[in-house]
């Protein structure tokens, strides 16, 4: 019982100096898979690339809004979490943060070092869905997908106005992936370019 | 103080004793429900629910058909419960059937043909593009396994010059294994793939890219046509003969519109118009009837 309470405590005191730490002004470096990453706030994105990259949805034909939960248990996250993520379990290799969007619309910018997995190829309708899940970390054993191995998602997509991002946890959830490896940042690039965050261009 | 957890002790046992022994329960049996609707004794059909075999199986299994039209498999005894019966399908994609032709036709050399990418096709690089994607990040290889593809093993059989015969039993071979996938017009009622569809849409498809006309609407009548009614309907200013069709036994969407409009490109006309009906093109069942719209002229 003490043993707990004073892990609660360390628990805690950890979390507070870990959002102290947290680089709200200072640049967030960090490193995946041996290519290093800068995130800092002073990205000067012409006004008609933000535009463009906020208007654009595959999901949503009309105008619509994204819900604040994307699922039960799916945690919604901000920027700071999203940096975080990146300069820990991503730069551990032990977390992907992927883009929901469709690769000509990711082809306008996107957050550095995420990956893309637009979100109709985890609808159970397409042939390869197990393939990308397989790729994600999960262990396929006579038909039956086990997650414990599967690396922890954080996903996003245009922004608050689409719904890829939502329809993609969504689908993953359906296929069995645990709610508890996966967050959703609802601000998604408009949020981020807006906040003046790194985006990375397509070299194309 | 013992003395009253004493007596509250043996009053519990005796209340126990009560609920457990029962003996002024008598038999009174309930014969009137609260509706004051009296139970018929029904002896004569009143079935004893035990986990002993029962000796009389097949009586059993016969006054279970008189109640409801089950099948029973009186060898064993099992009452199987009725339902919808659903055969199995195989495998579809959303590849079109015009596309695969088209590519069929461009591998075996036919002049003024392009290959297209199919839906299949562009899933595929979508994927292979994503686990790359996947793979820079992580550092993971992962391998997209080389899957076989309807059209190959069409090119592989026409190039072969197998007959039709032995192309309808490759194919479904292939098919029911689920290792290839079939576009959804394809899957008949009974759960196979129409290779009649498939090869007569190639011999179409050759001729209307050698310069030849495309075939013309049949004449459809219910006299030359199993499965097919027509009906009058009144409107306020005119009438319209609508067209109903009821699925046989090996129709597959892509006959049906073969049947009716010459050419497989119509199926997508019959599918909307029946969507209430078909939850997608290759859920098609005997005996559905299927409207079949006139084609504006």
């Amino acid at each position: 019982m003490k043993r707990t309470a004073l892990a609660c405590i360390l628990m805690a005191f950890s979390t507070v100096c870990a959002a102290e730490t947290l680089p709200v002004t200072a640049n967030a470096v960090f490193s995946v898979n041996g290519q290093e990453f800068t995130i800092s706030r002073v990205s000067t994105l012409e006004q008609t690339t933000i535009s463009a990259l906020i208007q654009s949805s595959s999901t949503c034909k009309a105008p619509c809004l994204s819900p604040m939960t994307a699922a039960p248990n799916v945690p919604t996250l901000g920027e700071l979490d999203v940096i975080e993520f990146l300069s820990t379990q991503v730069d551990s290799g032990d977390g992907l943060l992927i883009d929901a969007r469709l690769p000509e619309d990711r082809a306008l910018g996107y957050i550095p070092a995420s990956v893309n997995i637009p979100a109709a190829t985890l609808a159970p309708t397409n042939p390869y869905r197990n393939e990308i899940l397989l790729a994600l970390g999960a262990q396929h054993y006579e038909g039956v997908f086990s997650f414990t191995d599967a690396i922890s998602l954080m996903v996003y997509d245009s922004g608050p106005a689409t719904q890829d991002a939502a329809a993609l946890i969504v689908d993953l959830l359906a296929a069995g992936y645990p709610p508890e490896k996966i967050g959703y940042y609802r601000g998604g690039m408009q949020v981020w370019t807006t906040l003046g965050l790194s985006t990375t261009a397509a070299t194309r | 103080m013992i003395r009253a957890t004493l007596a509250l002790f043996a009053f519990a046992v005796v209340i126990c004793g009560l609920i457990i022994f029962r003996p002024f329960a008598g038999n009174d049996q309930i014969t009137q429900d609260r509706l004051d609707t009296p139970f018929e004794d029904s002896a004569d059909t009143a079935v004893e629910v035990t986990r002993s075999a029962t000796p009389d199986i097949s009586a059993l299994a016969q006054a279970a058909v008189a109640a409801a039209p089950l099948t029973v498999d009186l060898g064993t005894g099992i009452v199987q419960a009725p339902r919808r019966v659903d055969v199995a399908r195989p495998s579809t994609d959303d590849t079109r059937l015009s596309d695969m032709t088209n590519n069929v036709l461009a591998e075996l050399g036919f002049a003024g043909l392009e290959p297209v990418t199919t839906n299949s096709q562009a899933q595929r690089q979508s994927t292979s593009d994503i686990l790359a994607g996947i793979e820079a990040a992580t550092g993971q290889r992962s391998i997209l396994d080389e899957r076989e593809t309807l059209e190959a093993i069409v090119i592989t059989a026409l190039r072969a010059g197998e007959s039709d015969e032995s192309i309808d039993l490759i194919v479904n071979t292939a098919a029911a294994s689920g290792d290839v996938a079939v576009p959804e017009i394809l899957v008949t009622s009974d759960g196979r793939v129409d290779t009649f569809v498939l090869l007569n849409n190639i011999v179409t498809q050759a001729r209307i890219a050698a310069g030849g006309a495309a075939p013309a609407i049949p004449d459809v009548t219910p006299d030359n046509t199993a499965g097919m009614e027509v009906r009058i309907i009144q409107r306020a200013t005119d009438e319209i003969e609508a067209r109903f069709y009821t699925v046989q036994s090996g129709d597959s969407l892509g006959a049906i519109s073969i049947k009716f409009y010459g050419v497989i490109g119509q199926y997508e006309t019959i599918f909307e118009a029946n969507k209430g009906l078909l939850s997608s093109p290759d859920r098609i069942r005997v005996g559905q009837r299927l409207v079949i719209p006139q084609l504006d002229a």
